[in-house]
């Protein structure tokens, strides 16, 4: 019963850690050791527009990202950490892959430099016609994942 | 052991990971970052200088483009405000923002303060550079010489000299008798007429001036009807510390003197009657730069020792005693404990 008891509370610690989002696509919801974000908008237009500002602004926090290290052997590192491609784009789909370095179980984006986070995500910014999905798959800090897109539209 | 031992071992555990001096529901404001009250970090966005608001939404100054901008919920840009800010994002109590900006004439920089509403039109301003006349007859006319002061601070912003340099713009909560009016605009000014200014609630003048006998000075605040607290920078004689100040009997009431330590930023936060949180610099190493060398200060020996100091966070009881520290690894001005968990709860995240 004690036993139980505590594999329980482990279980339930260990899920609050991990829950992931779920999304209403079936075929994204098994993605592993990773984060979901659906979102549907009125026109396809509208998707896109999300899309390409969600990506800015990412790249907009990492380049204030380095400003403090401006000037610094830092600087170089910092913009190496960085991989961003607008990789397919026509009428009714677009994708976008970034990779970065990321901290902490929150896995914020926050420093550049790979001693000061804990983590690497692969995030792909897909849009499907009116759906925009922000996909993300984390690794650890050590082994940096590979950089490619995964998923396509159904 | 039995289920109620193990059950006691699990609360004290949990008790123990969340030793927070105060209410758990403030977060760590540092710019752009939350933080709990650990140091953690909870969400990060692009910019300086942040607000957030309760619907999840949040306004941002992004330094590189000079735009200040609100986002909503799901970070989509609702409106884009071209403007330089500097030192910091305050609101009023009718929910306005207050901002410190400049403007730029002839490379020399001065500082303008806006009041801005939510929909991101600007409600009223006060510019140094036009009322620079009467500020040098009023304020600095005991000094033999006037000459704009060397410094271009900001890489964002083309300058190469300034007249006045603007750290933080607070609303006046209550009256302050013989002072200042109740929303009227607390000014912290370092550079020439070094002191606090108070500017009138139409933002017409400068109504009051008060001279302070410290070096340089961040984060002035109103307390109450008649002290104001501020963050007294590291000089030749003394480290830091927090000053209170009583503007009718016109002199320092109370001094928080803890080794703090910080030549150019730091800051302070009356939380409440229990609870003070200070803001000031810590080499990344953990050492609190060496006193000693104080005695042969430079201009070119404080940039230096500045660049290698981090961030220190301090929670102070009322009394003034350290009841914890934090030491970040990363700089940044000024921290304040604030309640974001609505913001946090609605805010998509980056």
């Amino acid at each position: 019963m004690e036993k139980l008891f505590l594999v329980a509370l482990i279980l339930t610690s260990f899920n609050a850690c991990t829950s992931l989002k779920n999304i209403d696509n079936n075929r994204l919801i098994n993605f592993k050791n990773g984060t979901v974000m659906k979102m549907e908008f009125s026109d396809h237009q509208k998707a896109r527009t999300y899309a390409m500002e969600r990506r800015l602004l990412i790249l907009r926090k990492f380049e204030v990202m380095i400003e403090p290290y401006f000037g610094t052997a830092n600087a170089q590192s910092c913009q190496s950490n960085l991989s961003s491609d607008l990789l397919k784009s026509n009428k009714s789909t677009l994708t976008a892959l970034l990779q970065l370095p990321v901290s902490g179980e929150e896995h914020v984006i926050h420093d550049c430099l790979v001693e000061n986070n804990t983590h690497w995500v692969n995030i792909e910014l897909l849009v499907c016609d009116k759906n925009f999905y922000d996909i993300r798959q984390y690794s650890p800090i050590k082994s940096k994942p590979d950089y490619k897109d995964k998923f396509t539209c159904p | 052991m039995s289920m109620i031992n193990l059950l006691v071992v699990f609360f004290m555990i949990i008790g123990c990971s969340h030793n927070t001096p105060t209410k758990k529901s403030l977060s760590l404001i540092l710019g752009c970052s939350i933080h709990n009250q650990d140091g953690k970090i909870i969400k990060s966005f692009p910019g300086t200088n942040c607000v957030y608001f309760p619907d999840g939404s949040l306004v941002s100054y992004n330094p590189v483009e000079k735009l200040l901008q609100k986002f909503d919920k799901n970070l989509s840009v609702i409106w884009t405000l071209p403007l330089h800010v500097h030192h910091g994002i305050h609101l009023t109590h009718e929910n306005k923002l207050l901002i410190n900006s400049s403007v730029v004439k002839e490379n020399i920089r001065y500082d303008e303060i806006f009041l801005i509403d939510l929909h991101g039109r600007i409600q009223k301003k006060y510019s140094f550079y036009e009322h620079f006349d009467e500020i040098k007859k009023n304020f600095v006319s005991g000094k033999h010489s006037f000459e704009p002061y060397k410094t271009s601070w900001d890489q964002n912003l083309n300058f190469t000299h300034e007249y006045s340099h603007l750290a933080a713009s607070y609303e006046i909560a209550q009256d302050m008798p013989g002072f200042a009016q109740k929303g009227s605009i607390l000014l912290t000014f370092n550079t020439y007429g070094r002191g606090v200014y108070v500017l009138s609630k139409d933002f017409n003048k400068i109504t009051h001036y008060e001279k302070l006998t410290v070096g340089i000075f961040h984060d002035a605040q109103s307390v109450n009807s008649h002290e104001i607290v501020y963050f007294v920078n590291t000089g030749r004689d003394k480290r830091s510390r927090v000053e209170f100040y009583d503007v009718n009997k016109n002199k320092v009431s109370k001094t928080i003197d803890r080794d703090f330590f910080a030549f150019f930023a730091g800051s302070v936060q009356i939380v409440n009657d229990d609870l003070v949180l200070v803001t000031d610099g810590k080499s990344k190493h953990g050492k609190v730069p060496d006193l000693q060398i104080e005695k042969n200060l430079s201009l070119q020996n404080m940039v230096e020792l500045s660049k290698e100091t981090f961030n220190r966070i301090i929670y102070l009881s009322g009394k003034g005693e350290v009841i914890k520290e934090l030491h970040l690894d990363f700089k940044i001005g000024s921290a304040k404990l604030q309640d974001v968990q609505s913001f946090l709860k609605h805010n998509l995240g980056l």
